[in-house]
C-alpha cells in the first residue's frame, strides 16, 4: 500500500485520537464514586478510549507500523475491561497514560519520517508491560475475557434472534444414503475460523444438509483447538442432496483451499451460545471536515480583498450619485459583510482545542511534585480565531506550570498557613462584546507587591525610583520584565524561550493584553484579554497633520476627549489631561512620532501606554473603517510601536500604532 | 455499470483506503456514514449494491446496523470489516445474514475477490 498518501491523514487522526484518550483517561481518574452515575460515566469514558485505540491500531497496522500496532492493541485490552465495568487499580492509569506517550512518540517520528523506527524497542517494552499487567487483572477478577473481544451488541427494537437449537448429537454412520463434502480452509486465510462459518452458514442452507462439525455454534467459540490444527471442516449431506452445488459453493467461497467428497469416521457435535444485550445512546453529532489552516488564512485575505474593493466601490457611487449603482453596492455590502461572517466562523475554533491538553499537563507535574492541585475549566466551548489560538499555546502551557511549580508551595507548607492543601486551579473564559477574557487563578501562596519591587530592582531591571512610583498592578506586572525570574528561565519549559515577557508580547502581538491581580498567601490571578479575531479589525483613523496615515485598533482606544483648557494643566514641565478625576499624560503624537508638533489644542486619545493610562493627542480622528490588518516585512517590522499595516478604503496605506510599544517617556 | 457501494467505518483513514480500493470504474461509492445510525439511515436512502459495514463504531455497532439493514432489506450485500480479535462478531453478523467479511488491514486483492463474489452470488 502506499504509505505516503495516507501518513498525513494517520499523523492527524492518531493526535486526535491520543489526545482524545489522554483527556478520557484524566477525567476517569479523577473522578471516583461508586454510584451508578459514576460508574456509568467511567464505562463511557473508557468505550471511548477504547473505540480510539481499536482505531489507532487499525490505522498503524495498515501502515506497517507493527510494534505502534501493538502497543495501540494493549491499551485497547486494558480499555476493554474499564468499558465492561471493572474498577482499575492506580497504577493503571500511569501505564496507560505512559502508553499513549510512548504511542505519541511514536507518531512524532512518523511525522520525522522515521518511520522505520515509529515503535522501538521501549514500545515494545511497555506493551509487554501493559500485557503481564492486563493478564494479572484478569486472573485476579477471575473474569474469563479473551483478549479483544469486545462485548455483545446492543439490543435492536425488533427482537433478537433466538439462539439456535442445538441438533441432538447424533452418531454418524458410514451410510450410503449420505455424502459427506470436506472443506479445507487455506493455510494462509485470514480469519480461517471466521472464513470456516461463513462456508457453513452458506452449505447449511442447502436442500440435503443434515449437518456439520465442527458446527457453526462451535465455531463461533472462541479458539477450536481442532480445527486450528486441521482447519477442516466436514459437512453430511444426504446424497440426493445438493451436493454440486454445495461443492461449487465452498470452493469458490473466499479463503477456501479445496472442497471435495469424502467418507469419514465418527466426529463428535456440541453446540454453545451467549448473548446479553446493552444499551446504546443515540447520536446526533454534527459531520466536520478538516481544512487546510493555510487555507482558512488565503480564505481570510481574499475576503479582506473583497472588503476593500467594495469600500472603494462605495466611495465611487457616492461620488457619481447614481441610483442604481447605489442599490447595487448596497447588495454587494450585504453578501460581502455575510461572506465575511462565514469566513470567520469558519476560523472560528474553541478554546477546548487548546485547552484540552492542559488537565494532562497539571495532572503530570502535580505528580511529579508530589502536590495535590484540583485543576477545573469553564467555558472552554467559546470560540476563538485560530490565528489566536496557535499563538496562546506555549502561553498557557507556561502559566499552567508556573502556577503549579511556584504557586503552589508544597501540601504540608499550605496546610501549615492554614490552607487546603489541595490547592484549587481554575481556567476560566467569558465573553466580553468583541473581547474573549481568558483567566487562570490559584488559591496559592499568591505574590507580594513590595517583594517583587525589590526584587526587580536588585536584579538591575529597574531603578529604585521608578520601582517606588509603581502603584500595585504595575510592581506585578514586572514579572513580565524579561530576565526577571531567573529560575523560570532554566526550567524545562522556559528553556524553550518562554517567560512571562514572551507571554505579554505575545499577547500584544496578537492585540490583546496582559492583567495580574495577586496577594501574598491569597492567589494569583492572571487575566488574559483577547480579541475574537485578529485579522480584520476596526481602526480609528487618526490625523496627525502627516502625510503618512496612522490608525488605532479600536479596542485598544479607552476613550476620546477634546483638549480643553479646563481639563489640561502642567506640573514639572509635564502636561496632564484631567479623565474623570485622574490626572493622565498628555502626550502630543506627531512629535512623539517625530513629526511636526500640533499646533491646535485637537482631540485626546486615551490608551493604555507602556508605563500605564495615556493620552495621545492628535489633531482629530478622521474616521472609523473595518481594514485587513497585515504585518509588515523587514525592516519596518523591527519598529516597535507599529503593529502592522492595513490599505483604507481610499487606497492608502496606514500604519497600525501599538499604543503599549509607543516611546513615551517615562 | 458501476455497482453502487455505500462505505460505513468511523475513521476516516479506514474509508479512504477502502475508496481506494474501489476506485477503477467497476464501482461507484455513493456514499459514506459515520456509524450504525447514519449506516442504516443512508442504507434506505440511497439502496446500494453492496455495503462495507465496520464493527467498531459509536452509537450503534456495525453488527446492530447489520440486522436492521437486513430486516428492512433482506437481500441487502452487506460485506463486515473486522479487525483481528472480532471473530465472533463477525460470526454473529453472518449468522444475522452479511454476506461475508475482510479483515483489516486490507489487501485490495482480498478485498476485491470477496466483494465481486458476493455480488456474483447475489446475481447484481
Amino acid at each position: 500500500m502506499d504509505r505516503d498518501k495516507y501518513r498525513r491523514l494517520f499523523i492527524d487522526e492518531a493526535r486526535e485520537g491520543l489526545a482524545l484518550i489522554g483527556n478520557e483517561l484524566v477525567a476517569v481518574e479523577k473522578a471516583g464514586g461508586d454510584d451508578p452515575d459514576k460508574k456509568a460515566d467511567r464505562k463511557a469514558r473508557f468505550d471511548s478510549v477504547f473505540r480510539s485505540a481499536h482505531s489507532l491500531k487499525g490505522m498503524a497496522a495498515a501502515m506497517g507500523y507493527a510494534r505502534t500496532a501493538n502497543l495501540a492493541h494493549r491499551l485497547e485490552d486494558l480499555a476493554d475491561l474499564g468499558r465492561q465495568g471493572m474498577a482499575l487499580p492506580a497504577d493503571a492509569y500511569d501505564l496507560l497514560l505512559q502508553g499513549t506517550d510512548v504511542l505519541s512518540s511514536c507518531v512524532d517520528r512518523v511525522e520525522a519520517g522515521d518511520e522505520d523506527t515509529a515503535g522501538d524497542d521501549s514500545t515494545a517494552e511497555l506493551a509487554v508491560r501493559l500485557s503481564v499487567f492486563f493478564d494479572k487483572l484478569k486472573v485476579s477478577s477471575g473474569r474469563d475475557t479473551a483478549v479483544a473481544q469486545a462485548p455483545p451488541v446492543p439490543s435492536p427494537p425488533s427482537p433478537p434472534a433466538p439462539p439456535p437449537a442445538a441438533p441432538p448429537p447424533a452418531p454418524i454412520d458410514v451410510d450410503g444414503d449420505v455424502t459427506v463434502v470436506r472443506v479445507e480452509i487455506a493455510p494462509d486465510a485470514s480469519a480461517p475460523q471466521v472464513r470456516a462459518f461463513v462456508v457453513v452458514k452458506a452449505l447449511s442452507a442447502l436442500p440435503g444438509f443434515i449437518d456439520c462439525a465442527p458446527t457453526g455454534d462451535a465455531l463461533r467459540q472462541k479458539d477450536h483447538p481442532e480445527f486450528q490444527k486441521n482447519r477442516i471442516v466436514l459437512f453430511r449431506f444426504y446424497a440426493t442432496g445438493a451436493i454440486a452445488e454445495a461443492l461449487e459453493k465452498a470452493k469458490v467461497a473466499q479463503g477456501v483451499k479445496d472442497a471435495t467428497v469424502v467418507v469419514v469416521d465418527k466426529k463428535q457435535l456440541q453446540p454453545k451460545e451467549d448473548a446479553a444485550p446493552h444499551k446504546a445512546p443515540d447520536p446526533g453529532a454534527d459531520r466536520t471536515v478538516r481544512v487546510r489552516t493555510a487555507l482558512l488564512d488565503d480564505l481570510i485575505d481574499s475576503v479582506g480583498e473583497v472588503l476593500l474593493t467594495r469600500a472603494r466601490l462605495r466611495a465611487l457611487s457616492l461620488r457619481l450619485s447614481h441610483p442604481e449603482l447605489e442599490d447595487l453596492v448596497d447588495e454587494v455590502d450585504r453578501l460581502t459583510r455575510e461572506l465575511h461572517g462565514r469566513v470567520v466562523a469558519a476560523r472560528m475554533t474553541p478554546l477546548s482545542l487548546l485547552t484540552e491538553r492542559l488537565p494532562r499537563i497539571v495532572r503530570d507535574l502535580a505528580r511529579q511534585q508530589n502536590k495535590s492541585v484540583d485543576f477545573v475549566m469553564h467555558g472552554m466551548d467559546i470560540e476563538l480565531d485560530r490565528a489566536i489560538l496557535d499563538e496562546l499555546q506555549a502561553p498557557l502551557v507556561h502559566m499552567v506550570r508556573n502556577a503549579v511549580d511556584h504557586g503552589h508551595e508544597g501540601d504540608a507548607a499550605r496546610q501549615t498557613r492554614g490552607a487546603l492543601p489541595m490547592m484549587k486551579l481554575v481556567l476560566s473564559a467569558t465573553r466580553d462584546r468583541d473581547r474573549v477574557l481568558l483567566t487562570l487563578s490559584d488559591d496559592g501562596k499568591g505574590m507580594s507587591p513590595a517583594a517583587l519591587r525589590e526584587r526587580a530592582v536588585a536584579k538591575g531591571l529597574i531603578d529604585k525610583a521608578r520601582a517606588d512610583q509603581l502603584n500595585d498592578e504595575g510592581a506585578l506586572e514586572l514579572i513580565c520584565l524579561p530576565g526577571f525570574s531567573t529560575a523560570q528561565q532554566l526550567t524545562e519549559t522556559s528553556g524553550r524561550g518562554v517567560g512571562m515577557d514572551v507571554v505579554k508580547s505575545t499577547l500584544e502581538k496578537l492585540g490583546g493584553a496582559l492583567r495580574i491581580h495577586a496577594a501574598p498567601q491569597r492567589g494569583s490571578t492572571i487575566t488574559l484579554q483577547l480579541p475574537l479575531t485578529v485579522a480584520i479589525i476596526q481602526v480609528l483613523e487618526l490625523d496627525t497633520g502627516a502625510d503618512s496615515a496612522f490608525v488605532l485598533p479600536v479596542g485598544r482606544v479607552e476613550a476620546a476627549l477634546a483638549v480643553d483648557d479646563d481639563v489640561v494643566s502642567s506640573a514639572s514641565g509635564r502636561t496632564f489631561i484631567k479623565v474623570n478625576d485622574d490626572l493622565v499624560p498628555l502626550i502630543d503624537l506627531p512629535a512623539l512620532l517625530g513629526l511636526a508638533p500640533l499646533s491646535v489644542p485637537g482631540t485626546a486619545i486615551l490608551v493604555r501606554g507602556p508605563h500605564g493610562n495615556v493620552a495621545l493627542r492628535v489633531r482629530r480622528i478622521q474616521a472609523q473603517e473595518e481594514v485587513v490588518a497585515k504585518p509588515l516585512g523587514e525592516p519596518l517590522s523591527t519598529v516597535p510601536f507599529v503593529a502592522g499595516a492595513a490599505i483604507l478604503a481610499d487606497g492608502r496605506a496606514a500604519f497600525i500604532l501599538e499604543p503599549q510599544r509607543l516611546p513615551v517617556p517615562t | 455499470m458501476a455497482k453502487r457501494v455505500l462505505i460505513v467505518d468511523d475513521a476516516v483513514f479506514m474509508r479512504d483506503m477502502i475508496k481506494d480500493i474501489f476506485s477503477g470504474g467497476a464501482f461507484e461509492i455513493v456514499g459514506e456514514a459515520v456509524h450504525g445510525v447514519e449506516a442504516v439511515d443512508k442504507y434506505k436512502e440511497l439502496r446500494p449494491d453492496l455495503v462495507t459495514m465496520d464493527i467498531v463504531m459509536p452509537f450503534k455497532s456495525g453488527i446492530e446496523a447489520t440486522k436492521e439493514i437486513l430486516a428492512f432489506d433482506d437481500k441487502a450485500c452487506i460485506v463486515m470489516c473486522s479487525a483481528l480479535g472480532q471473530e465472533s462478531l463477525v460470526m454473529e453478523a453472518i449468522e444475522a445474514g452479511a454476506a461475508d467479511f475482510i479483515v483489516k488491514p486490507f489487501k485490495a486483492e482480498d478485498v476485491l475477490a470477496v466483494v465481486n463474489k458476493v455480488l456474483a452470488a447475489r446475481g447484481r
